[in-house]
């Protein structure tokens, strides 16, 4: 016990942040979302064995991209809502401590980043183990990680908003509705527009903002090398199919540090409601 | 020691706390008692700095929670009412976490679980604690921090006589060695005797005290639980 006169001793940023994280990892191994994730990444990384022949190599990103797309992006935000309702009881706690919510959302949200992305890296363990590696299949692995990297934080962020456990599910199905879907039916209702058309690099950005839609376009023109009709309608669509891993790189790290300050917000606004 | 200066708190249109003032002195056990919707838990919550209050302000130790929050708040250590923790972490996982918040060792955390009877539960996922376990761990947490100031919301209600009465004889204790000590109860009785100061709140406003040693007199007045003294 320390004497009362003492000033006490806390410990730094970092450890709070440390602290944090080991706990968000500790928390998830008896997570069954994070089970159920793993099962899925490794089924889906199965996916290309599918292919007939000895084709499962060659054929292994566009397997990947549509197992991503369809099923890994949920998964990954169905755990980041969970990881952030889970505390949801204990906010009493964390909020009343002296470092304040920045440094241990930092820590949680870290851990939990590297345990989905780690988990969705597995994505390419299958076809590896039949020997089937490849640099279009490293893409798409890394391409993989970043995008449940992305959903996850988009679904922690959500939790921190949304509160309630029905609602928070149904705001995370239509925020992945509305990412893998929604963007595009918009973008096609806006394709014919004068404005647009006259435009067509505002058209491309919006395209490009969408983790979801910038996943696909580097998965099927930089990395399948699909035949590109767009080739030469403007000086963005020209950059971005020169560099569309980085773009998709780029991306998701915005988006990854858009939702843990998303989720920061959440959590503050609550502060008379814990 | 706790200040507090024309705290005001209103919900919608509801005003919870209208310009209440408190002054809280180390060495002492002092409770804070009130009908239900008096406002006692307002006020805790906004001295633990998990609410904001619309006018005011609120010292502890010297430091100004709005201008100072981290170090006002390094200097306090609050139990809520009815603490609830991750489901899936073990008891021994929860403490050790709140201990490393403070700066306190994995030993000091396992001696703090000790104390309050919950080193054998350390393996045990927190959702699988029952309430009255659940507030010893919290209790355990609480008694971590080794805060200069502690304030409790409600401490007792989950817990059997025989713990109630540790807690009681903890928190004399640790006001023997110059702790500032704040009891938010309902459980005036078994209080009668033991608290050195009893500050009383009504419709959100300070209203002067109460005697000690007489707190049963008041309960049809503060709707307290009229348990026998432990």
């Amino acid at each position: 016990m320390h004497a009362v006169s003492e000033i006490p001793s806390l410990p730094s940023v970092r450890g709070v942040v440390g602290a944090a994280l080991r706990r968000e990892w500790l928390s998830h191994r008896l997570n069954r979302f994070l089970y159920s994730h793993v099962a899925l990444v490794l089924v889906v990384g199965a996916l290309p064995l599918l292919t007939p022949g000895d084709g499962f190599s060659r054929g292994a990103a566009w397997w990947l991209l549509h197992g991503v797309l369809y099923a890994v992006s949920l998964s990954s935000l169905l755990l980041g809502l969970s990881s952030a309702h889970a505390e949801a009881e204990e906010y009493v706690w964390i909020m009343g401590q002296p470092a304040g919510i920045g440094p241990w959302l930092t820590g949680k949200a870290a851990g939990l980043v590297l345990l989905t992305g780690g988990s969705t890296a597995l994505i390419c363990a299958p076809v590896m183990a039949m020997g089937g590696g490849t640099r279009a299949l490293a893409v798409v692995t890394v391409g993989a990680v970043g995008i449940s990297a992305v959903c996850a934080l988009v679904g922690f962020a959500l939790g921190f908003w949304v509160r309630d456990g029905v609602r928070g599910l149904i705001a995370v199905v239509a925020g992945w509705f509305v990412m893998l879907f929604g963007v595009d039916l918009l973008l096609l209702a806006l394709a014919g527009a004068p404005w647009v058309q006259a435009n067509p690099d505002v058209w491309i950005a919006l395209l490009m903002a969408n983790p979801l839609d910038a996943f696909r376009i580097t998965v099927l023109f930089s990395v399948e090398r699909a035949a590109f009709s767009g080739l030469g309608a403007g000086a963005l669509t020209n950059w971005w199919s020169a560099n569309a891993v980085m773009w998709l790189g780029v991306l998701c790290l915005v988006w990854v540090m858009l939702g843990g300050l998303l989720a920061w917000l959440g959590l503050r606004r609550r502060t008379d409601d814990v | 020691m706790i200040l507090a200066h024309e705290l005001t708190k209103s919900f919608g249109a509801r005003r919870v706390l209208r310009g209440l003032d408190l002054a809280v002195e180390p060495g002492a056990i002092t409770l804070m008692v009130g009908a239900n919707g008096a406002g006692k838990t307002t006020t805790l919550r906004i001295l633990a700095g998990l609410s904001r209050a619309d006018r005011g302000t609120v010292t502890i130790c010297g430091r100004d929670l709005e201008k100072a929050r981290g170090a006002g708040l390094a200097h306090l250590s609050f139990l809520p009412q009815a603490p609830r923790f991750h489901p899936r972490l073990t008891t021994g996982q929860t403490a050790c976490f709140y201990g490393e918040l403070r700066g306190r060792s994995r030993r000091e955390a396992e001696t703090a679980l000790d104390a309050w009877g919950m080193l054998e539960f350390a393996d045990v996922p927190t959702g699988k604690l029952s309430g009255g376990l659940r507030q010893r761990l919290a209790l355990a947490i609480f008694a971590l921090a080794d805060a200069p100031v502690l304030m409790l919301d409600e401490p007792g209600l989950s817990l059997d006589p025989e713990w109630r009465r540790s807690l009681q004889d903890f928190l004399v204790s640790e006001a023997g060695r110059g702790r500032t000590i704040l009891v938010a109860t309902h459980l005036l009785g078994e209080w009668e005797g033991k608290a050195d100061r009893c500050l009383l709140v009504e419709h959100g406003r300070s209203q002067g005290e109460l005697p000690p040693d007489r707190l049963r007199e008041y309960f049809p007045r503060l709707g307290g639980v009229t348990e026998p003294a432990v």
